[in-house]
């Protein structure tokens, strides 16, 4: 199972649509060829619902839930980081099921 | 001459821009968008409009950051607006110095202090040096109570607006910020402005949305998973906000356009403007004991794919 360490792909902080970008770009690949993946993110301090609006959530546009949830684990995520990652998948799941 | 003496007929043209005192209510923002569309009917190019203090003896941090704006929008059309220092009075003059504005505008360059949080533009989105402000300059753990985690949530909250303001909002001048800190209060408070497109001009956008009124408008982009975007998943950011000010001793106001809104206590009002507010003003005050307290009692998020 490959680790991708999330801070040697945005830094220290997860803000914008483009450390999003960088993040999907990563991962993406790798839940398409059906591979697990941890995602670390220690060291990875603020983190906003744009950046995983960009990088993980948008997964839910081409990838079922169930699909995810048995191919991607999060690590070292703090509960600030946890509260807006599942408001983005919360709004992702919501979103993409009704196009 | 008063203020409103001096605004009534609605003078075409002005020599110089007077400052009333200005506070943070709903007539101080009146003041404020009346002295923007009124700037903004004069600066031209080659033109010098100077900024007199003369009516001014009280400037609340929202009307810095609006007064920012304003000056910046004239500069961005060619005028050339200097501050009239000799009309400040000793109060304002403090004010202007400590939160480092008469700084940013070529005077008495010196470091802020006492409550007042350093005044900042954006001309162009940095997301990571607007985070630093705030974690930084802003929320600083010798100025207030809280936790990594607290500060964190505060930061990464007020950034998804930074954010918004200059992608959903377009501004032309950038984003300008003021705060406060209250140390014995265990609050902050921070005015971000502004001059983009307006939540209601972004949210008429989306179909259906086309004649929600700009009070409504605004209420809409507050509701988690409403998104401007056809394609993929992606808010304006208001809803972790109004997340933020949950809990007790926290709120905010979002005027854009024609429309305001208030959310304190869990409740949301909405109040239409007999004015135009020339883009977005968000105005926060964040109890950090409270943030802090829900944080703790609330049972550990867990990833929910």
């Amino acid at each position: 199972m490959d680790t991708i360490a999330v801070k040697t792909i945005v830094g220290p902080e997860g803000l914008t649509l483009e450390d999003g970008e960088r993040l999907y770009g990563a991962i993406r690949p790798k839940i398409q060829a059906g591979e697990e993946l941890i995602l670390d993110f220690a060291g990875v301090g603020e983190v906003t619902t744009a950046f995983f609006n960009m990088s993980i959530a948008r997964l839910y546009a081409d990838f079922a839930s169930e699909y995810l949830r048995e191919l991607l684990h999060v690590v070292n995520l703090n509960t600030p980081g946890t509260r807006a990652l599942n408001r983005s998948v919360e709004n992702a799941r919501s979103f993409y099921r009704k196009k | 001459m008063s203020f409103w003496q001096r605004l009534s007929g609605r003078p075409e043209k002005i020599s110089r821009l007077y400052i009333p005192r200005l506070n943070d209510g709903l007539p101080d923002v009146r003041k404020m968008a009346q002295l923007y569309w009124l700037m903004e009917r004069n600066a031209k190019g080659n033109l010098t409009i100077p900024v007199d203090f003369t009516d001014c003896d009280f400037l609340r941090p929202p009307a810095v950051a609006m007064l920012g704006g304003i000056i910046g929008m004239a500069e961005a059309r060619g005028a050339k607006v200097p501050l009239l220092r000799p009309t400040l009075k000793p109060q304002v003059h403090e004010a202007l110095r400590n939160n480092g504005f008469l700084a940013a505008h070529g005077i008495d360059a010196q470091p802020y202090a006492n409550n007042a949080v350093a005044y900042r533009h954006d001309a162009a989105v940095d997301a990571r040096a607007y985070a630093a402000f705030l974690r930084d300059e802003w929320i600083t753990p010798n100025w207030i109570n809280v936790g990594r985690e607290v500060r964190q949530e505060i930061v990464q909250s007020v950034v998804e607006i930074y954010n918004n303001a200059f992608e959903h909002g377009k501004s032309r001048i950038g984003v300008f910020t003021v705060g406060q800190r209250f140390p014995t209060l265990d609050e902050v408070s921070l005015a971000v402005v502004d001059f983009g497109a307006t939540i209601p001009g972004t949210v008429h956008g989306v179909r259906g949305n086309e004649r929600l009124p700009d009070q409504e408008a605004i209420a809409w982009a507050l509701k988690s998973g409403n998104t401007s975007r056809p394609n993929i998943s992606r808010g304006l950011g208001f809803d972790v906000l109004v997340d933020l000010v949950s809990g007790p001793g926290s709120h905010m106001e979002i005027y854009s356009r024609r429309g305001m809104v208030k959310v304190k206590d869990g409740r949301i009002d909405r109040l239409p403007l007999d004015f135009e507010f020339p883009g977005t003003m968000l105005l926060i005050d964040v109890n950090a004991a409270t943030i802090r307290h829900k944080l703790l009692t609330a049972p550990k998020p867990q990833v929910n794919f």
